[in-house]
């Protein structure tokens, strides 16, 4: 008899099993772990900061490390590492934040390819699938390619969420868009070398470019109270350029960066602090 | 429930945990089977139309993962991990879709279906850390639905294999407790959502950010067609955010509960083709499935009572 249904016969095992007891350990830790893994994103923690590819994770660093209270410090750090490493192990990631900082732009990215003048070609523009031809007009359905869009997005981020007016000074500003290229080396130069290849492959007459740029193409929106069609007018900020033929020496970023003080293309240390 | 066999392990929980209801009775065995199958089919889809045809643009030599792009998710400190990063030569773009949609299509017709889930849910996450930028928080909504269903017998109902010990014909039920989490799961996203867009979004608490979601290419699949007024823009997103927020408490009151999970299904559904987020309305909207009374208890409600009646049959909350 089930006692805590009273049906009769069920199949299923008595509780106190070993299976039974793990799950129900299981259980338990999962009704902490769920809302805990949220929370505790939102507790400062001694953690190191994060560079390299985004990793989407949300949490927040200690950023006086002195004045941290033991022993909740401690707990708080420990709480944050296991919650981080089950996530990654189970798949079961937490820190929601959905379209929290939606920004009041679009960002998408152009890659141009350019030749040597001795080739004689004019500058190809490949354009981004999802950026329409008329901002003010547009309309498409789901798309299978729909993925894309998280991977085009990205490469461009940094213009979509920052701008001079959010980092108003200018050296800050070229440190910061520096960062952002050498942080997403990895998948800028990966990305560039894919639409170069997608290229090359549809036009297989045509050689090997000998600079492959990433431009950001900024498309304002209008502000709240105007009228959607008073759109301001989109502005093109250079952002990185791969060189297919250059020889990277092992401690430099593959990309040369988009210096917005110098309006030049500068090569960058890997470690290089910033 | 009295003609049900009930299948699976019974947890022992502890302390008041065991008297509590919600947690412990056992619920048909159709609801879980709606999330797998619903789960299933929507992953074969998935599979089949945004990744097959994409494979080599997605995973292996000359994609946009290689080489390594993702390689320090998958290093200390991090326990991420990913098959195709491991086996890189018996996991190829070709495998890994045929072996994901064999899974998922397993999964949806209930054979071995918790086999099917382990598999779904290993090259999920591997597939998740292989080419992070391919995807979006829908993905890691898919990774919980799977996670939680190779850990449940969620081929009891509406499978073609029919559990051991359930005799030919005979009804089943659960216990409800990976329902349960999945109930917590959307809970906690929707309330840290709130939180977050309270704490740190400007554009949410000024009341601008439905006017820029809406009027963002790229994000938004279609351009305004006339000019929306500043008072529906913001009242738009003062409404998401108090949805989100109050979202907890809301399915806590029987007169609210119906209305927020309607509004939160309607969300997903209209964010689906209004905004390019993928199918992560999809996979959310999947979240809502173990709330619909599957095994028929809507026939023998009284067409004349409210919605607030219907409301009690979505057993997702302590009554």
């Amino acid at each position: 008899m089930n006692e805590l249904t009273g049906q009769a016969a069920t199949n299923s095992e008595h509780p106190n099993t070993r299976r039974g007891r793990l799950l129900v350990l299981f259980v338990v830790f999962q009704f902490v772990v769920i809302p805990l893994g949220s929370y505790i994103k939102m507790i400062p923690v001694r953690m190191p900061p994060h560079h390299g590819e985004l990793d989407g994770d949300l949490q927040t660093r200690v950023s006086e490390p002195s004045q941290c209270r033991e022993p909740i410090q401690t707990i708080y750090d420990a709480t944050a590492w296991a919650c981080s490493r089950w996530a990654e192990v189970s798949g079961q990631r937490q820190g929601w934040a959905l379209f929290v900082t939606f920004g009041d732009r679009a960002s998408f990215p152009i890659v141009e390819l350019q030749w040597p003048a001795s080739e004689q070609r004019s500058t190809v523009r490949l354009s981004s699938h999802f950026e329409p031809d008329d901002p003010t007009n547009y309309f498409y359905w789901p798309e299978p390619c729909c993925r894309m869009w998280c991977y085009d997005n990205r490469m461009v981020l940094f213009h979509a969420a920052l701008s001079r007016t959010m980092i108003p000074d200018a050296e800050e500003f070229r440190k910061a868009s520096f960062d952002a290229v050498r942080s997403l080396r990895r998948s800028t130069s990966a990305y560039l070398r894919w639409k170069t290849d997608h290229y090359l492959q549809a036009n297989p007459d045509v050689p090997p470019p000998e600079h492959v740029t990433l431009i950001a193409r900024v498309l304002p929106d209008p502000r709240p109270g105007k009228s959607y069609r008073d759109r301001p007018a989109a502005l093109e900020i250079p952002h990185a350029r791969w060189s297919p033929a250059r020889t990277i020496p092992p401690d430099e970023v593959p990309l040369e960066a988009w210096d917005p003080l110098e309006a030049k293309f500068v090569r960058l240390k890997i470690s290089e602090p910033s | 429930m009295s003609d049900r066999m009930t299948i699976g392990v019974r947890p022992m929980l502890p302390g008041c945990l065991k008297h509590w209801h919600w947690l412990t009775a056992p619920v048909p065995a159709e609801r879980l089977a709606a999330l797998r199958i619903g789960t299933g089919l929507l992953l074969l889809l998935d599979v089949l139309l945004t990744y097959y045809p994409f494979r080599y643009d997605y995973f292996g030599p000359g994609s946009l993962a290689e080489p390594n792009v993702f390689i320090e998710r998958l290093t200390s400190p991090h326990w991420a991990w990913s098959l195709l990063h491991w086996f890189p030569d018996v996991f190829t773009p070709d495998v890994t879709c045929v072996a994901w949609a064999g899974a998922a299509l397993a999964l949806a017709i209930g054979f071995f279906p918790r086999i099917a889930a382990v598999i779904a849910w290993a090259f999920a996450v591997s597939v998740y850390n292989t080419n992070a930028y391919l995807h979006n928080s829908g993905d890691l909504i898919r990774q919980h639905l799977l996670f939680f269903l190779m850990l449940t017998p969620c081929g009891a109902a509406w499978s073609v294999m029919t559990p051991a010990g359930l005799p030919r014909g005979a009804k089943a039920s659960i216990y409800p407790w990976a329902l349960r989490l999945i109930f917590l799961q959307l809970i906690v996203m929707y309330f840290f959502n709130g939180v977050y867009k309270l704490a740190s979004g400007l554009h949410w608490r000024d009341g601008a950010v439905m006017h820029y979601v809406l009027h963002t290419p790229g994000w938004c699949r279609w351009s305004p067609p006339f000019d929306l007024p500043i008072w529906l823009t913001a009242g738009l997103s003062y409404f998401v955010l108090a949805w989100e927020l109050l979202f907890p408490v809301m399915v806590l009151i029987k007169p609210a509960r119906f209305w927020a999970l309607m509004i939160g299904a309607g969300f997903h559904v209209g964010t689906f083709f209004s905004l390019e987020i993928g199918p992560f309305g999809l996979y959310a909207l999947m979240c809502y499935l173990p709330l619909i009374p599957w095994e028929g208890k809507t026939a023998r409600t009284d067409a004349n009572k409210s919605d607030v009646a219907v409301a009690e049959y979505l057993e997702c909350v302590p009554a």
